[in-house]
């Protein structure tokens, strides 16, 4: 492939590039109403998303940290400084982004994405949105999508009518920590029967020592319109625990169609907390493309609610577990409707010591007859230090459905390594290639950058392994 | 000019010996065929001159194109102008046969090929070797009958113009109208600069290419060469009068 | 409706997808009846009791490296209570095959049985157990819940052949919860088959593990679930031995109002290279109040190996039942005939006519009861 030679060119160094701290306002650590309140009159937020944050520090408190899935032991939440704001105000045009912010994005590639005709670029910087171009055919077509800090002043009736009610601040500790100190994120809503054609594509970054982020996304699809949104995250390495509890809450509606894609390359030192969840009215349908990357431990399971007739969702994700990490991650699914159907292709990748955890729920209700289901897991195992493990829950209720399920652990098999090495393809690109064939589904549902900086990601773990 | 010299070849598979002293000399230009009945070590041979990892070489000496070929890695090998056509190849998800093919051409030859000419000539191949177009973009064998698997492998060896090209029982799986086209593509693709060794126990292809010697191949040993005649030989009595003939041999040595 | 006795102080745990009974662990007084029969010379076949028998264990069986899959309660309460089973043991260098057949029958009068057993194949024998578990009810006053508690330990060494064949049918208010633990040695091949037709509540656990080299274990499990039956099936491979192989293969029908939970659990532990383990779950569906759980876990620490599962649920072979409808069948009968031909694949493999016969009846009995 001609990639190689650019693969080779790559390195972890561009992502692990440090500013030197520079904010105007640092809260304490330690998470008090004052601070809230604080965090609030910064925002200059309206009075009833103050009362929900104050609510919802309550009920945090008031939880413990769970104790199944990954070890957050060591994560000590309270000296998190949860909220860090840049020294600069939202930016149109990327001309007056400062120089230094600036620079951080160009090394990370969004002034090409830009380039390349996507529609808009949402870019968080510490916890507060900095830039934001939108285009003006998004504009004429009704369709917002701006931060969410911003939209909660003003487009206030339809966040309001949304905001955490598919993700609740009772649903666990760390969805209630995110009600009261989320800061920053998307939000988009497209209008009834509008098809917004280009990918609208958003970036969010960690920086500060010890900074936590908790941006909230949240989407909207009318009915019989149709989105595709990408998430891409990536973040410094630190020595201090670093936490991620954002959260991403999409609404689609009847005949609409949505699809999510994300890579998350966080460092090594995060704490991925993510919790998405997406509901889908009648004939709707949600599509997730992920890759879980980077981070220390990562909990991650997007959740799809089928309760209209005929919604359907697809799940399409690779999680890529190296030396040091535990990813817990998977896909729930609910079927609360009739002759509803989704489709899970999961694949996993675990070396050297990494720990990749599949577990995933698929849940039809007594009254959700006619449902058919496809879920394939896969597992590829690159040496015996790691571990993989598939638990999935299938829960059917009632008589009339199809399901299927199916789950595959393997290694690279010395066969496929001998054929391609007869072709003259040395040991290491044989391996890659494998590796990359294996991952090929995912690549291939994502736009071409995307795709590229997947290999890109794979090969670097690889190269790991090979060296 | 010599393409590949085997000298004295023993070979063993989890303790227990199958090639136990093969000698064999092909030169350019040349059509060899190997014949012999089921487990004689026809594909052993095949496997142990590309380096499969599950055979173990105890002794002997292979030079291929003037370089030692034991002392190569499996990748080694084939830049050097080794080919060999799998019996079972294997199938590669995630990889499209246009992909592969490219791969394996810049990997082989040392340059990256012009993708119009390329393209141009690989669908040249293909439809000589009768096989749709549709196969460029689909996963590597994946999900491939036999005898499309067995095309695939021929279409390999066109794109790739190896010095020395080793057809592992390329026959089986292939309908006769399949087998004609296929041997047909290897007799076109045999020149005065390259060598072919025909690994087969089924002698009807000797229908569509003209061998210049045929071996064969019984209890991991060479038992006798010779010209065409000898495969009709073989065709009228069979591999039985050959397993004698090495027991007569063992004998009297 | 129950006339139990007298209570032991055991506790009735608190299960998360199956509703037990309020009232669990009776005393029992007296033995089950029991049917004897043994074939062939070479083994010995004696009453499961005493220190003899905790030697036996602790010299062979490794019970802390198994886990408790019915909970510390039932395991608790069998080993104190237990008053019946059998310890058969192959006699060493014996080349033909041991058959053992016991069948237990609960009653009015013997209600409750709670039972050990310890078999062991000695080095390169060949040993067959059944266990056939059913009941005599008598009239309906007098009729009463019948229990059953079990645990089986199975030690089959090095190059030996067991099959341990276990059949449930008592009737649809009795309980009945069971779980075999088994060591397979180098080159020794386990075969287990389960069968569960009546009771209420049935909770059942099978843990084997695969210790040495070409060890080899399959498990069919065959299960019909009606009205208020609840079925808690756990089945557990796990691999320890390098080149090991198993297979778990359970099928199963659910009518009325039943509910069926469903845990295969393939474990590949560091070490077991060039193993291969699979799973799979086929359940059929016949009445729209059944519920279905499964969990099929697939835990991995070796990458040398082929680990597989797969779980169908309510999905039917498509060629074959359009086949038996273009011959004039129904939907719903060409559905129960394709039951019928799953069933037979396993009951095929029985060796004993007289047990496949009355099992197929039983059935048919329930094909064609209570589904329209």
């Amino acid at each position: 492939m001609a990639q190689k030679t650019q693969i080779e060119e790559v390195d972890r160094g561009i992502y692990d590039v440090i500013n030197p701290e520079n904010h105007r306002f640092v809260a304490d650590k330690g998470l008090t109403e004052d601070i809230i309140r604080e965090i609030s009159r910064e925002k200059n937020e309206p009075e009833w998303m103050l009362e929900f944050r104050l609510k919802s520090l309550e009920i945090y408190k008031s939880k413990p940290i769970p104790t199944w899935g990954a070890d957050l032991s060591d994560l000590d939440v309270e000296n998190i400084v949860h909220y860090v704001k840049p020294n600069t105000d939202m930016k149109h045009s990327w001309d007056e982004v400062p120089e230094e912010i600036k620079q951080t994005f160009e090394r990370l590639g969004i002034p090409e994405a830009e380039r390349k005709s996507l529609a808009g670029v949402g870019a968080q910087y510490d916890s507060e949105v900095v830039y934001h171009s939108m285009q003006e055919d998004l504009i004429k077509q009704g369709v917002i999508y701006t931060d969410m800090d911003s939209a909660v002043k003003q487009h206030e009736d339809i966040v309001r009518k949304y905001f955490m009610t598919l993700i609740t601040n009772r649903d666990h500790k760390f969805s209630a920590l995110h009600g009261a100190v989320w800061s920053g994120g998307s939000f988009v809503y497209v209008p009834e029967g509008v098809q917004v054609e280009l990918p609208l594509q958003s970036y969010f970054r960690l920086n500060a020592k010890g900074a936590g982020q908790f941006e909230h996304t949240l989407i909207v699809v009318e009915k019989g319109a149709s989105l595709h949104f990408i998430e891409g995250c990536s973040a410094p390495k630190y020595s201090v625990q670093n936490l991620h509890a954002g959260a991403v809450e999409l609404f689609v509606k009847e005949e609409a169609k949505l699809r999510y894609s994300t890579i998350e390359n966080w460092s090594r030192n995060m704490y991925n907390l993510n919790t998405k969840r997406s509901v889908v009215d009648k004939n709707g349908r949600i599509e997730w493309v992920s890759g879980s990357f980077g981070s220390r431990v990562s909990m991650l399971y997007p959740m799809s609610i089928l309760r209209g007739e005929g919604a359907s969702s697809e799940f399409t994700g690779i999680t890529f577990a190296a030396k040091g990490q535990y990813l817990d991650t998977g896909t729930k699914v609910v079927h609360s409707a009739p002759n509803t159907s989704s489709i899970v292709n999961s694949k996993s990748i675990s070396k050297d010591g990494g720990h990749a955890f599949y577990r995933g729920l698929l849940r039809v209700t007594p009254n959700a007859v006619g449902v058919k289901s496809t879920v394939n897991c896969e597992s590829l195992m690159l040496d015996n230090r790691s571990k993989s493990d598939t638990l999935p829950i299938i829960e059917i209720g009632n008589d009339q459905v199809d399901i299927g399920h199916e789950a595959k652990i393997g290694r690279i098999s010395d066969e496929t390594i001998f054929y391609l090495m007869s072709r003259g393809i040395s040991e290491a690109e044989a391996k890659a290639m494998i590796v990359r064939g294996f991952v090929e589904p995912i690549t291939k549902e994502l736009p071409l950058e995307y795709a590229v900086e997947l290999n890109n990601l794979i090969t670097l773990e690889l190269e790991g392994t090979i060296g | 000019m010599q393409i590949i010299k085997i000298d004295n070849l023993k070979s063993e598979v989890d303790g227990s010996a199958i090639l136990k002293g093969i000698d064999l000399t092909i030169n350019k230009g040349e059509i060899h065929v190997i014949m012999g009945p089921n487990g004689a070590g026809k594909s052993t041979l095949a496997n142990v001159l590309m380096g499969h990892p599950s055979h173990e070489v105890t002794e002997g000496k292979v030079t291929f194109m003037g370089k030692d070929l034991l002392d190569m890695k499996v990748d080694e090998r084939a830049k050097a102008g080794l080919f060999l056509s799998f019996q079972y190849p294997q199938e590669v998800p995630g990889v499209t046969v246009e992909n592969f093919l490219r791969t394996a051409k810049k990997e082989v030859s040392g340059i990256m090929p012009m993708m119009t000419q390329f393209n141009k000539d690989v669908k040249k191949q293909m439809s000589d070797l009768d096989m749709d177009e549709k196969y460029l973009s689909r996963y590597l064998n994946q999900g491939f009958s036999g005898g499309e698997k067995k095309k695939n492998e021929i279409l390999q060896m066109a794109v790739l113009n190896p010095k020395l090209a080793i057809l592992d029982e390329t026959d089986s799986g292939l309908d006769v109208d399949a087998i004609r086209v296929v041997y047909e593509t290897v007799q076109k693709l045999a020149n005065e600069n390259n060598a072919i060794l025909v690994i087969t126990h089924y002698n009807k292809i000797l229908n569509y290419i003209k061998p210049d010697v045929v071996h064969v191949l019984v209890d991991g040993k060479i038992v006798k060469s010779g010209d065409l005649s000898l495969a009709e030989e073989i065709e009228q009595k069979g591999y039985e009068s050959f397993k004698n003939a090495l027991d007569d041999a063992s004998l009297s040595a | 409706m129950d006339h139990m006795k007298t209570q032991t102080p055991y506790k009735v745990p608190n299960w998360k997808r199956l509703t037990l009974p309020e009232s669990l662990f009776p005393v029992v007084s007296a033995s089950v009846l029991e049917t004897v029969q043994p074939k062939g010379a070479h083994h010995t076949l004696m009453p499961y009791h005493g220190d003899e028998v905790r030697q036996l264990i602790e010299t062979g069986f490794k019970t802390d490296a198994f886990s408790k899959h019915l909970g510390g309660d039932f395991l608790r309460y069998i080993d104190g209570e237990s008053k019946q089973g059998h310890v058969i043991k192959t006699h060493a260098h014996t080349p033909d095959v041991q058959k053992i057949k016991i069948e237990y029958q609960l009653n009015d009068q013997t209600p409750y049985q709670v039972e050990n057993h310890l078999i062991i194949a000695e080095a390169g024998t060949k040993l067959e157990v059944v266990l056939d578990y059913s009941v005599l009810n008598g009239t309906e006053a007098t009729k009463l819940e019948k229990h059953h508690y079990g645990t089986t330990r199975v030690i089959a060494k090095r190059g030996s052949q067991v099959r341990l064949v276990k059949v449930q049918r008592l009737s649809d208010e009795d309980h009945y919860f069971d779980q075999v633990l088994c060591q397979v040695e180098e080159g020794a091949n386990l075969e287990l088959i389960d069968v569960q037709f009546g009771s209420r509540n049935k909770a059942i656990a099978y843990e084997t593990h695969l210790l040495g080299r070409h060890a080899n274990a399959t498990l069919h499990s065959l299960y019909f679930g009606e009205e208020h039956a609840q079925l808690d099936l756990s089945f557990t491979m796990k691999h320890f031995g390098a080149q090991s192989t198993s297979t778990i293969l359970s099928k199963g029908a659910l009518s009325g109002n039943s509910k069926k939970t469903f845990r295969g659990n393939l474990i590949f532990e560091t070490g077991a290279a060039q193993s291969v383990g699979r799973e799979k779950e086929v359940v059929v569906l016949l009445d729209e109040r059944v519920k279905s759980d499964s969990i099929p876990a697939l835990l991995c620490s070796e990458d040398d190996v082929i680990g597989e599962h797969a779980a169908s649920v309510g999905q039917l072979d498509g060629e074959k039942v359009f086949y038996l409808m273009s011959r004039g069948l129904s939907f719903m009968e060409a559905k129960k005939l394709v039951i019928k031909a799953a069933f037979e694949e396993v009951l095929m493999t029985l060796g004993d006519e007289t047990l496949k016969a009355s099992l197929e009846e039983a059935l048919d009995w329930r094909l064609s009861h209570g589904i329209q």
